[in-house]
């Protein structure tokens, strides 16, 4: 129901009831039209003035005036009557040109004149048991509701320094606090800054000369050519993928009790990794994760990225169980869908929607099921992936397959079956005779083996009596022996002929092509089946095109038969740019992108820009870069170039007092504060920088080792092994790791990886000791060091000087001071020497190696390692 | 976990370094590291600089001990004498149970007999327990929202029957903090086989991971990483622990203003200060025999959970502030054979529980530890197949003692067999919002800003049992 409808229905309320001297009902006349035209200011989350009006008490008590705000039978001495009638501008309720008709006038005074009644017990038929929120054109002005607007760039009074538009924005706000940014930091740090930031991975020592060099040369070109190469790495999409997939809570596990792996779930990893190594527009990106099958069945990254609907925790519940509880779990993982698009996609908590209306935000319950309805007619599924086509021939081949090992079973089976006919009878004679019974008990199972005598003689020597394959083969003669051989090898070569099967991935896919009756839930009771619900989207972002219009769009074209192209629809709204949501999905990403970038976001709360989020500290800036970001294709690399290439992303991290005084959380920019790795960069970085990384890119997810008394789930299925290889498989990059619900991974939960439980767009930043002992004691790290440790023998032998340097160039890409050389020469020397004198028996070289891990495992545990400046 | 927190908080990343001492386990606290640094807390953040205390009123209670029953421990078998059952043993009656096809009426296989002034009923296999019934407070009215374990754990553990909120003792710890910065504030020592839904039991979830329980083990190395590597020393770790903070200290002299980097070097001093003390609790070498033996420890059958809940008197004696206590085995779950099932959980945790009450008493501590006992759900009074019941949320017991706690009290009832709540019905929000009230906190207050919400553990219910309060 669209906004204008429900304000048509209003009037023809205060119409009909304006007829004649009937007293205005609350419920039906004057509740709606409180809500329409006063609770904004006066209601629940306002009292302007101290008035109140969405609670009958406050109401009738009134505002700060002192004067009753509703006098029963006395219109005129009813300080609400005084202000909606007042003749006064400045004064009059609502305010503006808003100002109430004079039938709704008229409706008030008769209902305050005949009596005021205002029943305790409120609305009823509701969903939540008061009048249904209505959308208001006011409810449309919060800031990121509104449609693009183009940006002006900001003038400057100092214009150097100013390498894009990003810097004129941030610039403008620094000089208007008459604050300074801080200059570019040194080059050596920022192709380390560049490369975390990009690929998740260190620079190599020759990797940081060759650009110094460059640098030195044309510093600007040198970076843009930098920034270039890393943006169309591999390793870009491996890295920037972690950060979406922390948004949608991706996991390779179903969680909850059994926790049941998925072992196709890493196609939708894939699918997110290589969509942002090619670039692919983010409208479509998103568009494909809600209906990838609907929009391009044949294309197996648009099917399996539906797996963003179906990444949530599941529980696999046996059909037998009790209905209730069947309806308990599907609608609470259907909520969690709804909140994930919600927070995930469009920075809003529809979630809050699921009871009653949205406490703050225009989102009214209604539309919480609207958006119900294009998830209602489906489920996750495990589907083979490709053109259908190619599966359909696949399907075809491995029918054929399947037949001719049928056949050849066949064939071996009725051979065999003859072969035994034949054979079997002189079997049993002998086994009889072979038999420690008497003779008649013998003859009566050789001759009369029906009776129910011999039956019980054959029932106690059952196993003696048994015949078997062996016991058959025996009794062949040679020939027959190699008959059967030969049939077996048939049946074996054909099936080892078996076709290659196409990949499968784990997706929602609609049931049929007829919608679900949907409905909408009462305070979310699932059992309330009385107000069926169509599909819609939010009222507040919906304009000129109904759902109904994207709809029949949707499915004048159905290559898939047995769709609802509910969520086509749905797709075609969420990116709809000038109808539908199509701004605040732009709005909500460029601000995730800058927020990886910086730290932090233009706007603080990611996963809320509703009325009860942060204002952006940039609304202008942010409002720029979307408006650039949708006008260029919604293509994510331009926006980190537009970024990188900036001053302000490039400032030096030096503190300053005064500068801090004024900004003390640097929402202005006028500085960069070191960035920590997350867990999955800094464990990639110690396998880097031990040089045993290994870069095998896509594919099944893998396990790496972890101490048993991490598995702390009973009766889970699948469960995580404890017998591991410690091979070249298990030292992959991390967004490649199995995330197995029940059973994180240590050293990475102590870092701060989120628990995919529900979608996180900003991990906190712990500081613990528990980080610190896993540093110190952890096998993982140790193990680390000694290969590190082996990296630095093979430079030299014995020059504790060489190993220094080239320790702290490999783990942080400079050369060591003089003091810290001085440092880490003097502890070798001691602790070689400490080692020594507690085994005397230890060979030197053995102690050297040690002692050098020593070292090496404490440049991994040293700030500037984990805090990137 | 956050995902979305804001400056409401007061914790926003970089200032969850300025919580007070020992927020969760090995946080840093901000107050002791600028001392001497020259830095102060608001030029790292210009606002709220210290996170708000929580407390609302005076505290009765300074620790919990959770003794959780997982696996559902049936009430009209344990506590809940129903003579109605007794009498219509055998009757079909219509029921929905979780399973299906239930069978008739069962009455319990076990004898009752009153016990203490308060005349309070108790099984024959619970005898031990018995002899502290004056000192309980007797909920008999509990029921939560589902059928199935893992959302049932999940919602008496966090608020909600989904994954991904914060446990009770994720809040507690946030609201609060620890009074040991050396050991977890929320301790959980974990059944022998694991438990249903895993780590999601004591997660943080939004809230950030230092609050997260611990899972710790009663001998040995407690916390995972306690141990140095094979072939490494204390004297050769405090060596590289020296290096290191030579060189982060010379590191942090370029980096003024970032008050993260002096966390995290405090942040290894303590980790090295917590090998010793978290080890040191589970020794327990230096506790007398006649202790031992009042845990039960001397006996191979209630050794295990009498080691857990020695180390529960132990952890609280410590200043650790919740302590979840989880029975071993295959759980109370018995859907066959209810006699050989809550027979031999109640011969593991009897001796045990009476040991660890019987303690808590003599040493002070019974009126500032706030004992629970208790499952995520209760049973039917139903049969299931060979003498077991199945599922029952919709009434089940939980007993509460200890601090501020009106001992020799019963609150609700259950109809006269014991299935549904029916007088003065407690929900999991009642039990949390009670449980908070002793520590000292109006549950109404404790709130964290997440995605837009300011989330409670009782979500937006919650009435403070006051009839079983002292």
């Amino acid at each position: 129901m669209t906004r204008r409808y429900l304000m048509i229905l209003c009037l023809l309320m205060v119409t009909n009831s304006s007829r004649g001297d009937d007293p205005a009902d609350f419920v039906r006349d004057v509740q709606p039209l409180l809500k329409t035209h006063c609770l904004k200011c006066h209601g629940e989350q306002k009292q302007k003035g101290g008035l109140r009006l969405d609670l009958k008490a406050d109401a009738f008590k009134g505002g700060d005036s002192g004067v009753r705000g509703i006098e029963p039978g006395k219109s005129r001495q009813s300080r609400l009557f005084q202000l909606v009638t007042s003749k006064d501008p400045a004064e009059r309720m609502p305010p503006g040109d808003e100002g109430l008709n004079a039938a709704q006038i008229e409706l008030l005074r008769r209902w305050i004149d005949a009596g005021a009644n205002w029943p305790d017990s409120g609305a009823p038929a509701a969903p939540s048991g008061r009048a249904e929120m209505v959308v208001t054109a006011e409810d449309r002005q919060h800031w990121s509701f509104l449609p693009l607007r183009s940006v002006e760039l900001p003038a400057l009074k100092q214009a150097d320094k100013v390498q894009s538009p990003i810097d004129q924005f941030i610039r403008a706000k620094l000089e208007a606090r008459q604050l300074s940014s801080t200059p570019s930091i040194e080059p050596r740090k920022l192709i380390r800054r560049i490369y975390f930031d990009v690929l998740g991975l260190p620079p190599t020592p020759e990797e940081i000369d060759d650009f110094c060099a460059a640098a030195s040369r044309d510093q600007q070109s040198a970076v843009a050519e930098l920034i270039n190469r890393l943006l169309e790495s591999r390793h870009h999409g491996e890295r920037w993928a972690r950060h979406w997939l922390d948004v949608v809570r991706y996991a390779d596990s179903d969680g909850m009790e059994e926790d049941f792996d998925r072992p196709h779930a890493f196609q939708y990893r894939d699918f997110v990794i290589r969509s942002l190594n090619d670039d692919l527009p983010f409208n479509t990106f998103v568009k494909w994760q809600i209906a990838g099958d609907e929009l391009d069945p044949d294309n197996l990254l648009a099917v399996a990225a539906t797996g963003f609907l179906v990444a949530g925790p599941h529980a696999v519940l046996p059909e037998k169980l009790l209905e209730e509880e069947r309806l308990f779990t599907k609608y609470n993982e259907l909520d969690d869908v709804i909140s994930t698009l919600g927070t995930g996609l469009l920075g809003l908590t529809l979630a809050c929607a699921r009871c009653h209306d949205h406490k703050y935000d225009p989102l009214p319950t209604r539309d919480y099921y609207r958006l119900m309805a294009a998830l209602h007619s489906g489920d996750r599924a495990v589907v083979p992936l490709g053109p259908r086509a190619e599966v359909e021939a696949d399907r075809q081949r491995h029918s054929v397959w399947q037949q001719a090992v049928n056949a050849a079973e066949s064939q071996r089976n009725a051979w065999l079956q003859e072969q035994k006919t034949a054979l079997v009878p002189g079997i049993r004679t002998a086994k009889i005779a072979a038999l420690s019974i008497g003779e008649t008990d013998k003859s009566l199972l050789r001759e009369q083996p029906d009776s129910d005598g011999a039956k019980k003689i054959a029932k106690q020597h059952e196993k003696s009596l048994f015949i078997s394959d062996r016991d058959v083969r025996k009794a062949m003669n040679d020939e027959q022996r190699n008959r059967w051989d030969q049939l077996n090898k048939t049946i074996d070569e054909a099936r080892s002929r078996e076709p290659v099967a196409p990949p499968s991935g784990y997706v929602f896919k609609d049931v049929g092509a007829e919608p679900k009756t949907n409905w909408l839930f009462r305070r979310g009771n699932y059992r309330d089946r009385e107000i069926p619900v169509k599909l819609g989207f939010l009222s507040v972002l919906t304009h000129a095109r109904s759902p109904d219009d994207y709809w029949q769009t949707a499915k004048a074209e159905r290559p898939l038969p047995d769709s609802t192209y509910q969520r086509k629809a749905l797709a075609e709204w969420i990116v709809d740019v000038d109808q539908g949501a199509g701004a605040l999905l732009a709005r909500v990403i460029v601000n995730r992108v800058w927020q990886h970038h910086f730290g932090a976001g233009l706007v603080a709360t990611v996963n809320d820009f509703g009325t009860r989020g942060d204002q952006p500290s940039h609304p202008e800036l942010l409002e720029w870069l979307t408006q650039d970001f949708v006008a260029h294709g919604w293509k994510l690399k331009r926006l980190h170039r537009l970024i990188l290439t900036s001053t302000s992303w490039q400032q030096g991290t030096a503190f300053n007092a005064s500068q801090a005084q004024a900004d003390p959380d640097n929402r202005l920019l006028w500085r960069r504060r070191p960035l920590r790795l997350e867990a999955e960069i800094l464990r990639d970085s110690m396998l880097a920088i031990s040089g045993s990384l290994n870069l095998q890119p896509y594919g099944p997810g893998f396990k790496p080792p972890i101490a048993s008394e991490a598995m702390t789930g009973r009766n889970v299925k699948d469960p995580y092994p404890t017998n591991f290889a410690e091979t070249a498989a298990v030292r992959r990059r991390s967004v490649y790791i199995f995330h197995k619900r029940l059973t994180p991974i240590p050293l990475l939960q102590a870092f701060d990886k989120p628990d995919a439980q529900q979608g996180c767009g900003r991990r906190d930043n712990t500081t613990v000791a528990p980080q610190a002992l896993a540093l110190l004691n952890d096998q993982f790290v140790r193990d680390r060091a000694f290969e590190f440790a082996d990296r630095l023998l093979a430079v030299s032998n014995d020059n504790a000087g060489r190993w220094v340097d080239t320790g702290y160039q490999l783990a942080l890409g400079r050369p060591p001071r003089d003091s810290e050389r001085k440092a880490a020469v003097a502890f070798l020397e001691a602790q070689s020497q400490r080692r020594s004198q507690r085994d005397a028996k230890a060979a030197p070289a053995q102690v050297r190696r040690d002692a050098l891990a020593d070292l090496c495992q404490t440049l991994f545990s040293l700030n500037e390692f984990i805090y990137v400046d | 976990m956050a995902t979305d927190t804001n400056s409401d908080n007061g914790v926003l990343s970089r200032r969850h370094l300025l919580q007070r001492a020992g927020a969760g386990l090995g946080a840093v606290a901000l107050a002791d590291l600028l001392a001497g640094t020259g830095l102060s807390a608001d030029k790292v953040s210009q606002s709220a600089p210290f996170k708000k205390d929580f407390r609302t009123h005076p505290a009765k209670a300074k620790s919990v001990i959770w003794l959780f029953m997982e696996g559902a421990p049936s009430a009209v078998d344990l506590f809940d004498h129903k003579p109605e059952l007794d009498k219509r043993h055998g009757q079909k009656i219509q029921i929905d149970v979780f399973n299906g096809s239930p069978g008739p009426l069962m009455k319990s296989p076990f004898k009752f007999k009153q016990y203490g002034g308060s005349g309070a009923w108790v099984c024959e296999k619970y005898t031990h327990v018995a002899k502290h019934v004056d000192d309980f407070a007797f909920l008999k009215s509990c029921h939560s929202e589902s059928n199935d374990h893992v959302p049932a754990l999940y919602q008496i553990n966090t608020g909600i029957p989904r994954p991904g909120f914060p446990a009770a003792g994720s809040w507690i710890t946030y609201g609060l903090g620890s009074e040991n910065r050396n050991l977890p504030g929320f301790v959980v020592l974990g059944g022998n086989q694991g438990l249903k839904g895993g780590p999601l039991n004591w997660s943080a979830g939004f809230l950030p991971s230092n609050y997260q329980g611990t899972l710790f083990r009663p001998e040995g190395n407690p916390i995972l990483n306690l141990q140095r590597p094979r072939g490494v020393t204390q004297d050769e770790q405090r060596a590289q622990l020296d290096l290191l903070a030579q060189l982060n200290q010379e590191h942090f002299r370029e980096h003024e203003g970032e008050a993260d980097l002096q966390a995290r070097i405090e942040s290894f001093e303590m980790a090295y200060r917590m090998q010793m003390e978290a080890t040191g609790v589970v020794d327990i070498s230096n506790e007398t025999q006649a202790t031992k033996a009042m845990y039960g420890l001397d006996n191979p059958q209630t050794k295990l959970f009498g080691n857990k809940c020695l180390m529960a008197r132990r952890l609280v004696e410590s200043g650790v502030r919740f302590v979840q206590v989880y029975s071993d085995g295959q759980s109370w779950d018995a859907h066959s054979d209810l006699i050989g099932n809550h027979g031999g959980h109640c011969a593991a945790t009897d001796v045990p529980i009476d040991g660890l009450l019987t303690d808590l008493k003599q040493r002070g501590l019974f009126d500032s530890t706030l004992v629970i006992w208790g499952g995520e759900f209760g049973r039917m009074p139903v049969s299931q197949g060979n003498g077991g019941r199945d599922h029952n949320p919709h009434g089940f017991l939980t007993w509460l003692a200890g601090a501020g706690i009106k001992g020799g009290t019963s609150f609700g009832e259950t109809d006269e067999i014991g299935y549904k709540a029916v007088v003065d019905p407690i929900t999991v929000h009642d039990l949390h919002a009670t449980m908070l009230h002793l520590l000292g906190i109006d549950h109404k207050q404790l709130t964290y800003l997440h995605n837009g919400r300011r989330y409670r553990l009782t979500d937006v219910a919650g009435e403070v049992l006051r009839k079983v309060l002292a």
